[in-house]
């Protein structure tokens, strides 16, 4: 190995001394989209609970199908903390990579969620139990898709670039942070529709 | 001891003096995302709500100064009670207080260039004017402006009862508005715990920030749930959703839930900064240091907390709410709200008091609150609510609290205006504007108690049947209009003080906190120089080395006033 090509394997992980304001500002946007699915859940419990039947006769949902997509959403969260770990250790190529793999596992999750939305038999304007349905998946897909767009602005961000991007480890885990807790939310909302019973 | 800058002496930094990068004027205002530029922003448009939400308040009182009065129509009435309280709670009070001062003032006080993430400041701010145009064109469209009342009540609200765009413009306002007082909080809570200067622990922290930090966590806790319930409703009058709609398997009760998780914690929103602009006024013109910092603090902590559990005391007639845990939960935060009350009294007393317009409002805004306060507690009570509920006891009881704010308002802007403009308000317009606020303010609400005790229902556009309610309905009015004319008043004293000299310095009060060390107007990005933090007054310490102020948190004795004294001798 020259010179030339060396400071690749020298520099170490890359560390902050504090966590990034950018990082900090999202956790702390987080704790409001976490207040946002509450109000729906709550919407979800409190019709639950008034109409006695649920889910209401004549309701047809995939558990099996819905939870295979669960499973690869689940498992966009692993590919894009590995792409992380790949940021942190300077393995920027690597780390795109993983970024693609946990987009196209979302946009799966995204097409199985618009496949369940035309072929339900129950609709948002059959009962309230149908509203609830669409409004809580339609919401969290939306959050799934925004989501895939901050990862098609965050490989706009490392076009063309080769290392010196100082905010692009920061970048980066923002969007995890978002990815997960969306991940997260939507573990709750396969429970409550598709598990409970 | 003296051995940072002179605050003023900085001219030929290469910063330039109180001046602003790229453009000016217009462009400036357009643009910038310097907080101060957006705090102003804010200030002004939150003041012009303030008079376009204090007209229709007008229209009201003229309207009930007769028991069959006609000056607008039932219709009219109903979109007029609507808008007021619309625009004065989502309009003016949250935007001034958490988008306007705040905004201008958490980062100076805290030694911060700026706010944390200054795009989506700006972003905020925009997202508020258009949301404030958007309700107002309401007014525009066949149907007129909404007309459910500010709570926008299911089944009210709903497509069949309330079919007019000016719904659906209520709506997306509220969900703009909301988005913006989101990201101010997002903003606020990180540049508290992210840009605080070095030496400016948590416990040294000016208690307006303190109030802004617990504000901007309330605000996280709390919009998003109002933003959710919106989303709903708008699915339900457009999509065919049945969340509300009982006919369907919906919950009508669930917007009242979802509406007043928000609305409690909303009142906590608003009056949280301006007991903190009261908390720094009280002891700067009493020259005594705060009593009770700490003790301040926990109190913010605890009514914020507790806020967000006595929600359903706005529903005790519904039936469907535990009354004793929220009642219970209700009277708790007049502890809190005690400790606070005697704090700034106990930071009057023995001091040295100078009566200048700030000090008259932060009194002014002592005793309305506490009014305020004493008939929530009533109201806190499901008995004597069940007696009052929907009648003018009520209205009479949030706006004591609401006007305290307003008065709390304009002891912010009487205090901070030679720091913003450098340029003193007018001493004795500003009395003037006082008396006539907080006698207004008292005259205006004393008579709606006794109505309500007679059972005068709100938002009724006549009283036929009762022409006995018009002599206290006509002395309300009296008072609504001196309020209206003490704001007529303030324009006048801050337009006319667009033309007086720029005389205030850096430190015209002789303060404790950290804005008052820099240049008024503070220069682009704030400091050419930080004093040493050692207290929560290091402006103070700065000017008065032979008399620092106490701390909580340094326990070196040679940091102690008397110890300093000692080893002088």
């Amino acid at each position: 190995m020259t010179a030339t090509t060396a400071p690749e394997v020298k520099l170490g992980k890359i560390t902050h001394d504090r966590p990034p304001m950018l990082a900090v500002g999202i956790m702390i946007w987080l704790g409001s989209e976490v207040m946002f699915f509450s109000g729906l859940f709550a919407a979800l419990f409190t019709i639950r609970a008034h109409i006695g039947v649920w889910p209401p006769a004549g309701t047809k949902l995939d558990t099996v199908q819905s939870g295979i997509f669960t499973i690869l959403l689940v498992a966009s969260s692993f590919t894009y903390q590995m792409g992380v770990f790949a940021v942190e250790n300077r393995r920027r190529q690597v780390a795109k990579y993983w970024v693609y793999a946990s987009m196209v596992l979302g946009i799966l999750f995204v097409g199985n969620q618009v496949y369940e939305w035309i072929n339900l038999t129950t609709r948002w304007y059959t009962n309230s139990y149908g509203s609830v349905f669409f409004i809580t998946t339609g919401l969290h897909g939306l959050h799934v898709f925004i989501g895939i767009v901050a990862m098609i602005f965050l490989l706009g961000r490392m076009k063309g670039k080769t290392e010196g991007d100082p905010g692009e480890l920061a970048a980066f885990q923002g969007v995890s942070y978002y990815w997960h807790f969306v991940d997260v939310v939507w573990i709750g909302l396969y429970s409550c529709l598709f598990l409970l019973k | 001891m003296v051995d940072v800058l002179e605050p003023q002496t900085a001219a030929h930094d290469d910063h330039g003096h109180d001046e602003h990068h790229g453009p000016s004027g217009i462009m400036n205002w357009l643009t910038s995302t310097d907080h101060k530029v957006i705090g102003l922003n804010y200030t002004v448009t939150s003041i012009i709500m303030l008079v376009i939400g204090g007209a229709f308040a007008m229209l009201i009182r003229a309207q009930l100064t007769t028991p069959n009065g006609s000056v607008v129509t039932l219709a009219q009435y109903n979109e007029l009670f609507t808008m007021h309280g619309s625009v004065m709670i989502y309009l003016f009070a949250g935007p001034f207080a958490f988008g306007g001062l705040a905004n201008y003032m958490v980062p100076i006080q805290i030694g911060a260039p700026d706010m944390a993430f200054p795009r989506l400041n700006a972003l905020s701010y925009w997202l508020y004017l258009t949301g404030s145009i958007t309700m107002l064109l309401g007014f525009a469209v066949a149907g007129g402006a909404a007309n459910f009342g500010w709570v926008g009540y299911a089944p009210l609200s709903d497509a069949l009862n309330a079919p007019g765009a000016g719904a659906d413009l209520w709506i997306g306002a509220l969900l703009l508005t909301g988005f913006s007082a989101i990201f101010t909080g997002v903003n606020l809570v990180a540049t508290i715990f992210y840009l605080r200067a070095p030496g400016m622990t948590m416990f040294r922290m000016p208690i307006f920030t303190w109030n802004m930090l617990v504000t901007g966590i309330l605000i996280l806790l709390a919009f998003p749930v109002l933003t959710a319930g919106l989303v709903m409703l708008y699915a339900d009058r457009h999509f065919g959703t049945h969340i509300y709609d009982a006919n369907h398997g919906g919950v009508p009760i669930l917007w009242q839930n979802i509406f007043w998780f928000w609305g409690h914690p909303e009142v906590y929103i608003l009056a949280l900064p301006f007991f903190g602009m009261v908390t720094e006024i009280i002891p700067v013109f009493s020259r005594k240091p705060l009593f009770g910092y700490k003790g301040m603090v926990f109190a913010t902590i605890a009514i914020a907390a507790l806020s967000t559990g006595v929600w359903a005391h706005h529903m005790f007639t519904t039936g469907t709410v535990l009354l004793p845990f929220f009642s219970f939960m209700t009277y708790l935060i007049s502890i809190p709200t005690g400790i606070k009350f005697f704090n700034w009294i106990g930071s009057m007393w023995g001091g040295q008091i100078r009566f200048t317009a700030a000090m008259l409002f932060a009194i002014g805004f002592l005793i309305t609150f506490l009014i305020g306060g004493i008939t929530g507690i009533i109201l806190a009570s499901p008995p004597l609510d069940f007696f009052t509920h929907d009648t003018y006891f009520v209205v009479a009881h949030f706006h004591s609290v609401v006007m305290a704010l307003v008065i709390g308002a304009m002891a912010g802007l009487y205090y901070w205006f030679p720091k913003i403009t450098g340029r003193f308000l007018n001493e004795r317009i500003g009395k003037a504007q006082f008396w006539f606020l907080f006698l207004g303010s008292t005259i205006f609400t004393m008579p709606g108690y006794l109505l309500g005790l007679k059972g005068m229902p709100r938002r009724m556009a006549v009283y036929t049947l009762h022409p006995e309610w018009q002599h206290l309905n006509t002395l309300s009015s009296v008072g609504a209009w001196m309020i209206g004319f003490s704001t007529i008043l303030f324009v006048i004293n801050a337009v006319k003080t667009t033309r007086s000299p720029k005389t205030a310095g850096p430190n015209p009060w002789d303060a404790h906190t950290l804005e008052w060390f820099t240049t008024s107007p503070p220069p682009h990005h704030n400091f050419y120089a930080l004093p040493n933090i050692r207290s929560e007054r290091p402006t103070w310490d700065y000017y008065h080395p032979d008399a620092p102020a106490l701390t909580h948190d340094d326990h070196d004795p040679s940091h102690m006033p008397n110890a300093a004294k000692g080893a002088t001798k």
